[in-house]
C-alpha cells in the first residue's frame, strides 16, 4: 500500500504553514487552510483517490490512477477544465496549469515536513489506522488512571 | 475547422490551445467566440475536444456560441457551463458508488464541505468538554 | 563549496533551525526544538533576506531628501555628533536602542558603548514583553528566564496556558504540548479569547481580562483547602509561605471576578496540583497589564505552593518574543541591568564589568527606557534594528520628538523609524553575518553567514566597531573576540563557544565551563537567589475599571500567526500578506448586532489615547464586551494605553476602554 498525506483534524492549528510551504515549493498552494465555525482549521488537498472522478473524466490520460495514486502528466493535459468540475472535494485548481498534490514527487512532501503541529502525516492507511486507534488506547488508559 | 454547437460543451480546451478562439465568462453565461482559422492547427483541436464537437472544415465567419453555467446550490456561483455538467456526470456515472451530490457544489463549497466532514465530529466532542 | 548551511529563523524565540541552500531552504529535521517543522513565517523568511527594499547604502537626511553618503563620512558624522552631545549636554543627552533581533554580540557591544559613553539609557524591545518577567522571575527564582525547554513539555501531565495564544505566536511549541496531550496530559488555556490555543485545550478559562491574579490565587486557595500543596518543598526549598494569604479567595468571590464558574476553578487547581508534572506555560497575556510584575509573581506563587518546578516537565515557561530577546536581556541591553543580570542599582557587581572592561567609572541608576526617550531632552539617539515607532505606542504617538537630536538609525529597511532619523545605516540580516542567538529556552545558538549582504549593507558589529574607534577605544569586530570578552561579562556564558553553540541545537545555559554539557532544567536542587531559596511573595487582586461610559468596550491587543510584531518583515513578504493583508478588529456576534457593524464593514475603534480604523471581523471566539485587533498595523499602536506597570515600567498594552462604531 502506497504512503498518502493524512489529517488529523484534532491537531490542526491553523498557521499555514502548510500553505507557505507548498506555494514556495510549487510556485501556487496546492493545500488550502481553511477553519469550519471559526474554530477547527482544516487543510485541504488531493486525497489521490483510489477510484478517482478526474481520472475518469480526463479523456488524455494526462491524469491516470498509478497502483493507489493519482498521477499527473502536465504534457497531455489541455486546459479542459472538466477535472475541476469532477473531483469532489475542490482539490484540483487552475491556473496557468492544473495545480493538484503530487505529493512532491518522491521523498516527505513539504507540507507535512512542514507542519508545527504534526497534523499531517505520509503513512498508508494501515500505519494511520494502528496509530490513531494506539493513540486512542494510550489516551483512555492514561484517562483510566 | 468546424464546429458542431449540440456537442460542444464550452469547456476551456480549444480556447486553451489556440489563440483564434476567445472564451468570456459573464453571470449566468460562458461565451466562446470562434475566429477564422489557421487550418494548420484543426488537427490539434479536434485531438483536443473532449466532446467531439470539432471537425475539418473551412469558415469564414466567427461564430459565437453561448452556454448556460450552473449556479453552485450553496452559495449561488456560477461555476461551470450546464453541458460540462451533464459531460462530466454521464461519465462518472459509469463508475459505481458515486452518488454525484457534489456537482451541484462549486469547488469552494465543496471544499467546506469536506472540510466540515472533518471539523464537525471535532467540535461535537470539544463542545462536550 | 557546502551546498547548505544551518541557520536559526530570524522570526519568534522559539530557536528553529532549517538550512539555508543557495537558491532557497530546506528543512531541518534533527534540530531538536523543531525536528524540520517550520511555521508560516519560518517558511516566508527568505522574503525578507532576498528583498527589493534591502537598505543597500548609508543615506544622510539633507533637508527633505536622503542623499548616499560614504561609510567613512557616515561614521565620522555620529562620533562628532555623539562627542558634541557628550561635550555640550553630558551623558544624560544620549540614548540607545538595541535590537531583540540583533545577536548576543552586537547588543553586549552596544550596551558597553553606552555605558562607555556614560549612559544606563540603553533598551530593547523586551521592555515591551517581557520586563515584568525579568524583575519577578529574578527576585523570586533567581534567573528571570524559563526553567524547562520546550521540548520538556512533552513531559508534562499538566499545562497550564495563561495569557498565551502560542498556537499562533509560537506554533512550534503547540508540538510539544500535543505530544503531552497523546500521553494523556491535561491542557488548561486562560485566554478572554476563543484562540486556536484555547482551541487546543481540554479547559478553557474564558476569564474576564485583567484577572489573573483573583483565577491564580483562587486556585491556590482551593489548593491549601484540599491539602494539595507540596509541604516539603514549601518546607524545604522556598520562604516566605507564612505570609501568603489567600483565604479571600473562595472559589465563589473568584467566580464573581473572573466570571468563571466556581467548578472549572476548582477544577483547575486539582489538575495542576495533582499531576506528577506540571508546567505554567505564559506570555504577554501575564506581562502587559499595570500589575504585570504581580501577574508573573502570582504564577510564580502557584508553581512554588504545589512544588512544581525545577524537574523534567515540571516549570515556570514564559514564552518570549524575538529570536534573541533573552540574549539581548542577558547581554544587558536594558536600561536597569548590566550584562549578567547585574542591576544598575548594585555598585559591587558593577565593579567586576569596571575591571573587566577597563574603564574610569560606569553610570549607575536606571536609565531611560524607551517609552521615556521622547519626552527627555535627547540630543543623540542611535538605534540598532528596532522600530520604535511601531513597536511602542507611547513612542508611536511622539514620534517627531524623538529627533530633537541627531538620530541614528541601522536597520534592514528603510522602517518608520529610519524614516525619522538624519542617518541610516544599511545593516546586514542574520544569515549574513555571525554570532549567536539565544533563544527563549535558553538555547544559546551560532549562526553561520549564508549569504552576502546587499550593496554596502555591514554586521551590526563591524558598524559598531568602526563607531567606537572614532570614539577612541577599541571594540573587537570579531564576534568570535566579542563572544569570548561575553564570556568574561555574564557568568552564565562563560563556557559558550563558536564550537559548542554551533553544533546542531547549540547548548542551553548556563554553562559554565567549556566542557559543560549545558542546564536544560533550572532549580533542579537550589534557586539561584542569593539564599538559594525561592521567594513566596503575596500579591492581590486589584479591579482594572478601565471602563467608562464614554468607553464601555474592553480593547485587547496581540498577535496573528501571518504577522510578525511591528511588521517591518512579515508586511514585505507577499506570501504572508496577501494572506492576511489588512487590520481588523475581532467584535462578538452579540456586540456586532447591537452596535450595528455587520462583518466587513469599516469601522472606527476609539480609546482615551486615539482613533484607528479597520474592518470588523465579528466572530464567536471574541469574548463579550472585548474588541481584538492585531499589533502589527500601525493603527493599533495608536490607540493602545500608556498606562505603565511601576515595577517593570511594561506599558499596559493588553486592555485599553474602547468604543467601536460603523464608519470611515
Amino acid at each position: 500500500m502506497m504512503a498518502k498525506i493524512y489529517l488529523d483534524p484534532e491537531r490542526c492549528i491553523g498557521c499555514r504553514a502548510c500553505e507557505l510551504a507548498c506555494e514556495r515549493e510549487h510556485g501556487h498552494p496546492r493545500i488550502s487552510v481553511g477553519t469550519v465555525s471559526d474554530l477547527a482549521a482544516v487543510p485541504l488537498y488531493c486525497h489521490q483517490c483510489d477510484v478517482a472522478p478526474c481520472v475518469a473524466i480526463c479523456y488524455t490520460g494526462s491524469l491516470r490512477q498509478d497502483g493507489d495514486m493519482v498521477k499527473f502528466d502536465s504534457d497531455l493535459c489541455t486546459l479542459c477544465g472538466l477535472c475541476l468540475v469532477a473531483c469532489p472535494f475542490g482539490a484540483i485548481e487552475l491556473d496557468s496549469k492544473i495545480q493538484r498534490c503530487d505529493l512532491c514527487g518522491s521523498g516527505t512532501p513539504v507540507c507535512v515536513m512542514t507542519c508545527p503541529a504534526e497534523a499531517l502525516v505520509l503513512e498508508d492507511l494501515d500505519t494511520v489506522t494502528r496509530s490513531t486507534r494506539g493513540r486512542a488506547a494510550g489516551l483512555l488508559a492514561a484517562r483510566l488512571r | 475547422m468546424k464546429i458542431d454547437e449540440k456537442v460542444c460543451i464550452g469547456c476551456r480546451a480549444c480556447s486553451a490551445i489556440s489563440s483564434s478562439i476567445s472564451i468570456s465568462e459573464e453571470s449566468d453565461v460562458r461565451s466562446i467566440t470562434f475566429h477564422p482559422h489557421d487550418e494548420s492547427m484543426t488537427d490539434s483541436l479536434i485531438e483536443a475536444c473532449p466532446a467531439g464537437a470539432i471537425s475539418s472544415g473551412l469558415t469564414a465567419e466567427s461564430i459565437t456560441l453561448i452556454f448556460r453555467m450552473k449556479r453552485c446550490s450553496v452559495c449561488g456561483e456560477p461555476f461551470a457551463t450546464e453541458r460540462e455538467i451533464e459531460h462530466v456526470a454521464a461519465r462518472i456515472s459509469q463508475m459505481q458508488d458515486f452518488q454525484k451530490r457534489w456537482l451541484d457544489l462549486c469547488p469552494e463549497c465543496r471544499r467546506d464541505g469536506q472540510r466540515r466532514s472533518h471539523a464537525v465530529p471535532c467540535i461535537r466532542i470539544r463542545g462536550r468538554r | 563549496m557546502i551546498s547548505r548551511i544551518p541557520t536559526v529563523c530570524p522570526y519568534c524565540a522559539v530557536g528553529c533551525g532549517f538550512y539555508l541552500t543557495r537558491s532557497g531552504m530546506e528543512y531541518m529535521q534533527d534540530h531538536p526544538v523543531n525536528e524540520g517543522s517550520l511555521c508560516p513565517k519560518g517558511n516566508a523568511a527568505l522574503d525578507v533576506l532576498n528583498h527589493v527594499e534591502r537598505l543597500r547604502y548609508p543615506m544622510m537626511r539633507v533637508g527633505g531628501d536622503w542623499i548616499r553618503v560614504s561609510w567613512g563620512e557616515a561614521l565620522d558624522r555620529i562620533a562628532e555628533e555623539m562627542d558634541r552631545a557628550l561635550r555640550e549636554r553630558g551623558p544624560k543627552s544620549i540614548a540607545f536602542l538595541g535590537s531583540a533581533k540583533c545577536t548576543n554580540e552586537e547588543n553586549y557591544l552596544f550596551q558597553k558603548l553606552a555605558r562607555l559613553m556614560g549612559t544606563n539609557s540603553i533598551d530593547n524591545s523586551a521592555r515591551r514583553c517581557h520586563s515584568p518577567t525579568i524583575i519577578a522571575l529574578r527576585r523570586i527564582l533567581g534567573t528571570p528566564a524559563m526553567t524547562n525547554p520546550i521540548t520538556d513539555l512533552a513531559l508534562s501531565d499538566c499545562i497550564l496556558v495563561f495569557g498565551s495564544n502560542l498556537a499562533e505566536n509560537h506554533p512550534v511549541v503547540a508540538r510539544w504540548i500535543l505530544r503531552a496531550k497523546d500521553r494523556g496530559a491535561a491542557v488548561i488555556v486562560a485566554d478572554p479569547r476563543v484562540t486556536p490555543t484555547a482551541w487546543l485545550a481540554d479547559l478553557h478559562l474564558q476569564l474576564n481580562p485583567g484577572t489573573d491574579i483573583a483565577l491564580i490565587n483562587g486556585m491556590i486557595n482551593v489548593i491549601l483547602r484540599e491539602g494539595l500543596e507540596s509541604r516539603s518543598f514549601i518546607k524545604d526549598r522556598t520562604k516566605g509561605f507564612e505570609e501568603l494569604d489567600v483565604s479571600d479567595y473562595t472559589p465563589e468571590r473568584v467566580s464573581s471576578i473572573t466570571g468563571l464558574s466556581a467548578g472549572d476553578i476548582v477544577r483547575a487547581a486539582r489538575l495542576y496540583a495533582r499531576a506528577r508534572a506540571s508546567a505554567i506555560v505564559y506570555c504577554m497575556g501575564i506581562t502587559q497589564h499595570s500589575c504585570g510584575t504581580d501577574n508573573v509573581t502570582a504564577c510564580a506563587n502557584l508553581a512554588l505552593v504545589c512544588g512544581q518546578i525545577g524537574r523534567p516537565g515540571s516549570g515556570i515557561l514564559p514564552l518570549r518574543g524575538q529570536n534573541n530577546v533573552q540574549g539581548a536581556c542577558d547581554m544587558g541591553a536594558l536600561a536597569d541591568f548590566y550584562p549578567g543580570w547585574r542591576s544598575v542599582d548594585d555598585p559591587m557587581a558593577i565593579d567586576e564589568l569596571r575591571r573587566l572592561w577597563n574603564a574610569g567609572t560606569l553610570p549607575l541608576g536606571r536609565g531611560l527606557t524607551a517609552d521615556m526617550m521622547p519626552d527627555a531632552d535627547l540630543r543623540f539617539l542611535h538605534v540598532m534594528g528596532e522600530d520604535i515607532v511601531n513597536s511602542d505606542p507611547t513612542v508611536s504617538r511622539r514620534r517627531e520628538k524623538l529627533r530633537r537630536g541627531f538620530m541614528v538609525v541601522q536597520d534592514i529597511f528603510m522602517t518608520d523609524t529610519a524614516k525619522l532619523a538624519d542617518l541610516v545605516l544599511p545593516a546586514a540580516a542574520w544569515a549574513e553575518k555571525e554570532g549567536t542567538f539565544t533563544s527563549t529556552e535558553r538555547r544559546v545558538q551560532w549562526i553561520s553567514r549564508a549569504r552576502e549582504p546587499p550593496g554596502e549593507a555591514r554586521p551590526d558589529l563591524w558598524i559598531l566597531a568602526e563607531v567606537a574607534a572614532r570614539l577612541g577605544f577599541e571594540l573587537p569586530s570579531d564576534p568570535e573576540e566579542a563572544l569570548a570578552e561575553i564570556n568574561q561579562a555574564v557568568p552564565a556564558y562563560r563556557g559558550i563557544s563558536r564550537s559548542n553553540a554551533g553544533a546542531r541545537g547549540g547548548i542551553i545555559w548556563p554553562c559554565p565551563h567549556p566542557d559543560h554539557p549545558g542546564t536544560p532544567v533550572l532549580h533542579t536542587e537550589r534557586f539561584s537567589t542569593p539564599e538559594g531559596r525561592a521567594r513566596i511573595t503575596p500579591v492581590h487582586h486589584t479591579p482594572l475599571e478601565r471602563g467608562s461610559p464614554e468607553h464601555p468596550m474592553i480593547l485587547l491587543t496581540g498577535r496573528v500567526v501571518l504577522h510578525y510584531n511591528s511588521g517591518s518583515m512579515t508586511m514585505r513578504s507577499e506570501g504572508l500578506v496577501k494572506r492576511d493583508p489588512e487590520s481588523h478588529v475581532d467584535v462578538h456576534p452579540e456586540d456586532a448586532e447591537q452596535l450595528g457593524v455587520a462583518d466587513g464593514d469599516a469601522v472606527v475603534v476609539e480609546t482615551e489615547w486615539g482613533r484607528a480604523r479597520a474592518r470588523a471581523r465579528v466572530t464567536p471566539r471574541q469574548k463579550r464586551g472585548t474588541l481584538f485587533m492585531p499589533f502589527h498595523f500601525p493603527e493599533t499602536n495608536m490607540i493602545a494605553s500608556e498606562l505603565l506597570d511601576r515595577k517593570s515600567l511594561m506599558p499596559e498594552l493588553k486592555v485599553a476602554a474602547c468604543r467601536i462604531w460603523r464608519g470611515e
